[in-house]
């Protein structure tokens, strides 16, 4: 049996799991194969792209050397009427660079138009579509596959032109919008949402609205509405990033929303009951204060959040101002609201992105007790520059609360002293389902009994800034705990100056080198 | 309950449930019934079910995978980004030949599952080949003179004019 014989559907699949490199290579091997590879290979470019297959220098294809594309070509005379040689030289060579930008563009389903450089890219598109008649208008009714259309800018005047192209004669199933505001057009932010405003209510659909402002200044109000009005139906996600975004806007009927992204930092601005029915992910950055977000997670009416992300700019937004944890935790009482309202929850996120707090606070595992209370976790993430007291007892603990753990990572400076070791990975071995992993674990020379076989999946195990003692016979248990290990990372940073840096890059490399590629070294 | 399946070539196959499950025709003929008439009218059935299109090679090695997968959901979503679980890379292999056989077979059955991974199979086995290696392994005769798979390459080549824009 021959792989051409197989039906052209099958074929297209095939090639949709091929690299765009190979799936060129297949493409010139012949013409059944260029049919079905050059739809692979024009699905989605840039913008760019395709302005330069319309405009890249070719002359002498088109005056001495036509029958080198002659697919290509073949179509491009047809459409211009050039049905002899006198007819080809009458027409000019821009007419031929458009038709072949024609020709691609009609293959394009997903396409991003961006600003760069106070330039939509769009702008490169122009020159061909002016050769065909219809002017930027004319960019909708070439793309006549266009699936996905995704808009970034920095200043809201540049989505403007765009926005008012008349996208519904494509098949569109998804618009993405995007204005993340530069701090130089900050001045002008007042003008900004008034023009989103303008430049959004022409759009047939809007699926992902993403705006990222300094400092909102009470105009969301009016984005909101529109929002609901016109795309109340296709609205999946709104992301609102900056200070001072009145939630209360978010009241307004949006029925397919899905993921919500806020910035957050004071509970003045929080409804008393916000109802989002259809609200799976929400995202929320803090900055300096836990307030705002406990009063939207007790505000919130959601049938099923099933995924938090917390970001917190300062760790101080997560310490007490008295300093007594057991009263006023706002940590504690985040997770324990979290834990309580919704024990449904299957990803939790907390990254704390400061990089070198003064003091450097320590996190008691208590604080995070809570977590073991959502026993329907499969990813959890928590990143601190605190130092975190777990070790094998809090681990194993975790592991006994949260069994379906796919994704585990778990950041913090090491404290040498109190680290988990191999009691920890075999309680973390036991976990059927766990794929990766980052924890900063310290391997001792001593590999107790307990580190027997098991039937792991674990496929990547980053080691944070963690050390091992004796390289060798740790892989050997490494492997026998994780048998579909096949990628072992490590911080190359030493925890602290006293440790001996070079040497323990080199007891990790040779335990990377090891348990990573399966050598059983006696 | 068990059904037996019969190869192109007579070849008796007994499965039991789950694994027939696994085989969308199979669950048709088998179970479909489930549904107009209350009753499975291929329960426990001594005739057994004939896959004509299917050889007994072919359809042993199909059955290993809905073992395989006879309590456990296989990869279904189309996303070429996904990728699949190191047993099912194993089990497919890198003969091409055979890969061929299963992607039929698996679309003559029903399967969509192996039939992405027989794709996957057989994208992994092209991948990194120029040209000549492809028209080599697939035997294929090259429709393009060298000029025009230089011109072609040159206009569809386009993640490399960022670096050499002509």
């Amino acid at each position: 049996m021959q792989l051409f014989e197989l039906p052209t559907e099958l074929l297209q699949l095939i090639v949709s799991y091929l690299s765009t490199s190979s799936a060129l290579a297949i493409a010139l091997t012949s013409r059944l194969w260029f049919d079905i590879a050059i739809e692979h290979l024009w699905a989605a470019p840039h913008a760019a792209t395709l302005a330069n297959a319309g405009y890249r220098a070719d002359y002498k294809h088109l005056k001495h050397r036509e029958g080198r594309l002659d697919r290509i070509w073949r179509k491009a005379r047809n459409a211009v009427g050039i049905r002899s040689t006198k007819d080809k030289e009458r027409i000019p060579t821009r007419v031929f660079r458009a038709q072949r930008f024609q020709f691609y563009a009609s293959l394009v389903r997903s396409l991003t138009l961006e600003e760069s450089g106070y330039v939509m890219d769009y702008s490169l598109l122009l020159p061909p579509l002016m050769v065909l008649g219809g002017g930027s208008s004319f960019l909708p009714a070439a793309l006549t596959r266009l699936r996905v259309l995704t808009l970034r800018a920095c200043c809201a005047h540049f989505l403007l032109p765009l926005s008012s192209l008349p996208w519904s004669i494509c098949p569109l199933i998804r618009i993405n919008v995007c204005l993340r505001q530069n701090s130089v057009l900050s001045v002008h932010e007042h003008l900004e949402l008034s023009t989103l405003t303008e430049a959004l209510s022409p759009l047939p659909r809007l699926d992902d609205l993403k705006v990222e402002r300094r400092l909102w200044s009470g105009q969301e109000r009016a984005l909101l509405q529109l929002v609901s009005e016109r795309f109340g139906s296709t609205l999946k996600t709104v992301a609102a990033l900056g200070l001072g975004f009145d939630v209360h806007t978010l009241e307004v009927s949006l029925p397919a929303l899905q993921e919500v992204s806020l910035t957050l930092d004071t509970d003045s601005l929080v409804p008393r009951a916000l109802r989002l029915p259809t609200l799976r992910k929400l995202n929320v950055h803090i900055c300096t204060s836990a307030s705002g977000i406990h009063a939207l997670l007790v505000a919130l009416v959601v049938p099923s959040l099933e995924k938090l992300a917390i970001t917190v700019g300062f760790s101080s937004a997560l310490e007490s101002a008295q300093g007594e944890w057991q009263v006023t935790d706002p940590l504690h009482a985040l997770l324990s609201l979290v834990a309580r309202k919704h024990p449904q929850m299957v990803s939790l996120s907390l990254s704390v992105y400061e990089q070198h707090p003064s003091p450097l606070p320590s996190w008691p595992f208590r604080r995070l007790e809570p977590i073991l209370a959502l026993s329907r976790l499969t990813e959890l993430q928590i990143v601190t520059p605190a130092s975190l007291p777990l070790g094998d007892t809090e681990i194993s603990a975790l592991c006994d609360a949260c069994y379906n753990l796919r994704i585990l990572l778990l950041s913090w400076p090491i404290v040498r002293s109190h680290a988990p070791g191999w009691r920890a990975l075999s309680a973390l071995a036991q976990l059927h389902g766990l794929q990766e992993l980052t924890i900063p674990v310290e391997l001792p020379a001593y590999i107790p009994l307990m580190a027997l076989p098991s039937d792991s999946t674990l496929e990547s195990f980053h080691m944070g800034q963690g050390d091992v003692a004796s390289p060798r016979p740790a892989a050997r248990t490494l492997r026998a705990l994780f048998p579909h290990l096949k990628k072992l990372e490590f911080d190359p940073r030493p925890p602290s100056p006293a440790v001996e840096d070079r040497t323990r890059a080199v007891r990790l490399e040779w335990l990377r080198a090891v348990a990573q590629l399966g050598l059983v070294l006696e | 309950m068990s059904i037996t399946l019969i190869s192109k070539e007579g070849a008796q196959f007994l499965v039991s449930k789950p694994v027939a499950d696994r085989i969308g025709v199979v669950r048709d003929c088998a179970y479909g019934a489930d549904f107009w008439l209350g009753y499975a009218v291929a329960t426990d059935d001594s005739m057994g079910i004939t896959l004509a299109n299917v050889t007994s090679s072919i359809l042993s090695k199909i059955l290993v995978w809905c073992e395989h997968y006879k309590d456990m959901e296989p990869l279904v979503d189309g996303d070429s980004n996904m990728e699949f679980p190191e047993w099912d890379m194993a089990y497919i292999g890198h003969d091409m030949n055979q890969i061929l056989f299963v992607l039929e077979a698996a679309d003559y059955l029903h399967i969509p599952g192996l039939l992405l991974l027989a794709c996957k199979g057989i994208a992994d086995v092209l991948d990194g080949r120029n040209p000549r290696g492809i028209c080599d392994l697939l035997g294929i005769v090259m429709d393009f003179s060298h000029r025009q798979e230089v011109d072609m390459d040159k206009e569809n080549g386009y993640w490399r004019w960022f670096l050499h824009p002509t």
